[in-house]
């Protein structure tokens, strides 16, 4: 078989048909596309993102299914504590859960492993396929087998009768009439020489088409089964990180509202500096956060009048509009970018037409009182009826 | 010769249909099967799991007493302890501090231990100066000795053995008889 030179595994690979090759790529396909998603899908992470990760798998001990990632009762403060604690003595996310379970039991976890039977009701759908896939090799195998026999029966009973067995065969399965049969029996060989090509050339033809039926639909039903498989495995894989990302997300959210807020803090003792600095920060993490844009535009343009400095008013417009158009809802931004442009651009309807966006959203009454002048001012400029939320 | 050939392979397909329909028909079952277990089963959220601190050492507590001393289980050395969470805002704990007092009192040589769960201490100290409690109890500001023990809410009792092994759990507020039952019991058994 094997040419000189060439290795057995060589001549296999030679020896391979278009449509195992077919199926042999399919199946590299498939298992590397799986693999390369399972390796690609895990992102780096940060101390604090892996934090809130364990966090959002254990549930708030007090709580009735939040995450203590998403609870504010002691109980959650106990868990969190722990697991940055944990982390911070090295021990792996596995060692920390699997500690937290010691205490509390599975039920301490955001997804409980299945209790009872419930592993073997996990394994069943993985049995099933097993089956199925065990089924359509075996029917596939057999078939195949049995179509080798029939073959071979032909050729054994070749020399003995003295002409091709294939006609009586073909009569059998109904290929050609019994009449025809006895025709061939009773006639002598120069007739079964005219017909012997014609029938076995028939019966090879169906035989090689049933077969490569058969190998195609085995074929599609094991890239049908391993296509499934692999869409499972990836449904879950990108629903899991999709809770990691919200996760992260969600920490990446309080940490910008807690720095947002110890900025707005620090503008209202007179550190814009150290608030703009922390703007920045938040802003070079999340460049559209409306919040930060907002007091970075207000904090610049402050500066801006400060110093005197067109181009600094200019810049915190700019930021300022900049957040009006990501969160039209924002009353912050609505107010500040109507005073630029009533005191610093005499605007009035650019100033007008901010501050009645401001009041549709029906601001709080502190809120109001605290802009009332500037906006009442607006209105009179403009000559327009000032809005009876005002009066 | 050729049509007992045809003849078998006319059995042989009619035996694979045979059994092919058996197989389909048993695979049908078990996904039937398998759909009712899976709509009959109770959620694992509704499971009832015995703390998995039961018959296991009790996690170490040690700290600073409501009134300024060191405690720690190796205070209480060959004696079984009766270790509770509570708060003062919680009021199933109002209404088991008085048997626990009592308990406490009663001299059965168990020790009664109190861990404060999410209170202040000044509050907690208060609570018990009000019921008469003269057992100690320890602060726990971080929440770590109840994370330790899988405390969900206040109050949580566990009876520990005198070798350290942690024997029951008790959800919710205690009652005098069924602690000194549950007393009892453990002695007689020699736990």
């Amino acid at each position: 078989m094997s040419g000189k030179g060439e290795t057995p595994l060589l001549a296999i690979v030679k020896g391979m048909k278009l449509r195992s090759w077919m199926l042999f790529m399919s199946v590299v396909i498939v298992l590397g596309g799986i693999g390369f998603s399972l390796i690609s899908s895990r992102p780096h992470v940060t101390t604090e993102q892996r934090i809130a990760n364990i966090e959002s798998e254990v549930k708030c001990p007090s709580c009735d299914g939040i995450s203590a990632l998403d609870s504010n009762t002691a109980g959650a403060f106990a868990v969190r504590s722990f697991v940055e604690q944990a982390v911070k003595t090295g021990k792996s996310d596995s060692q920390i859960i699997k500690s937290l379970e010691s205490s509390y039991g599975p039920t301490i976890l955001m997804s409980p492993p299945a209790a009872y039977g419930g592993r073997i009701i996990a394994v069943l759908p993985f049995v099933f396929v097993a089956v199925v896939v065990g089924l359509i090799g075996f029917f596939g195998y057999r078939r195949r087998r049995r179509c080798g026999n029939v073959e071979r029966g032909f050729d054994d009973q070749l020399p003995a009768r003295g002409y091709s067995a294939s006609g009586p065969v073909l009569a059998d399965q109904g290929l050609i009439a019994n009449e025809s049969t006895q025709a061939i029996k009773a006639s002598d060989q120069p007739i079964l020489d005219g017909i012997e090509p014609v029938a076995d050339i028939a019966f090879e033809g169906r035989r090689r088409l049933g077969s490569i039926r058969q190998s195609w639909a085995l074929y599609l039903g094991i890239v049908l089964l391993l296509g499934g498989v692999g869409s499972g495995i990836w449904i879950l894989k990108s629903q899991s990180d999709a809770q990691k990302q919200l996760a992260a997300a969600t920490v990446q959210a309080q940490n910008e509202a807690q720095t947002i807020l110890r900025a707005r803090v620090l503008a209202n003792q007179g550190q814009d500096v150290q608030a703009l600095q922390l703007l920045s920060s938040v802003l070079e993490v999340d460049p559209n956060q409306p919040v930060a844009l907002a007091y970075q535009g207000w904090l610049l343009r402050q500066a801006g009048e400060k110093d005197n400095s067109p181009s600094l008013v200019s810049q915190g417009q700019q930021l300022l509009e900049k957040a009006v158009k990501l969160d039209p809802g924002y009353p912050d931004a609505r107010v500040f970018l109507g005073y630029i442009l009533l005191q610093d651009r005499h605007d009035v309807n650019g100033a007008i037409k901010q501050f009645a966006a401001f009041l549709a959203d029906k601001p709080t009454a502190s809120f109001i009182g605290a802009t009332k002048s500037v906006i009442v001012s607006a209105y009179q400029q403009a000559g327009l009826p000032v809005p009876s939320q005002l009066s | 010769m050729s049509s007992h050939t045809g003849n078998g392979v006319q059995k042989s397909n009619k035996r694979s249909r045979k059994t092919i329909r058996i197989i389909a028909t048993v695979m049908g079952i078990c996904f039937v099967g398998f759909a009712i277990l899976l709509a009959t089963r109770k959620p694992v959220s509704m499971q009832s799991v015995a703390s998995p601190l039961i018959n296991r050492t009790a996690p170490p507590i040690s700290g600073t007493s409501l009134d300024g001393n060191k405690v720690s289980l190796a205070s209480y050395p060959g004696q079984f302890i009766l270790v509770n969470f509570f708060a003062s805002w919680c009021t199933p704990c109002q209404d088991e501090e008085k048997a626990l007092v009592q308990f406490a009192n009663s001299n059965q040589g168990v020790s009664v231990l109190g861990v404060v769960y999410d209170d202040l201490n000044s509050s907690a100290a208060g609570f018990l100066h009000r019921y008469g409690a003269t057992y100690q109890a320890v602060s726990d500001a971080k929440g770590q000795i109840a994370l330790s023990y899988g405390v969900s809410q206040p109050p949580q009792t566990y009876l520990i053995s005198p070798s350290g092994v942690i024997l029951t759990e008790i959800i919710g507020p205690v009652n005098l008889s069924s602690l000194d039952q549950l007393i009892t019991i453990a002695k007689s058994r020699g736990l």
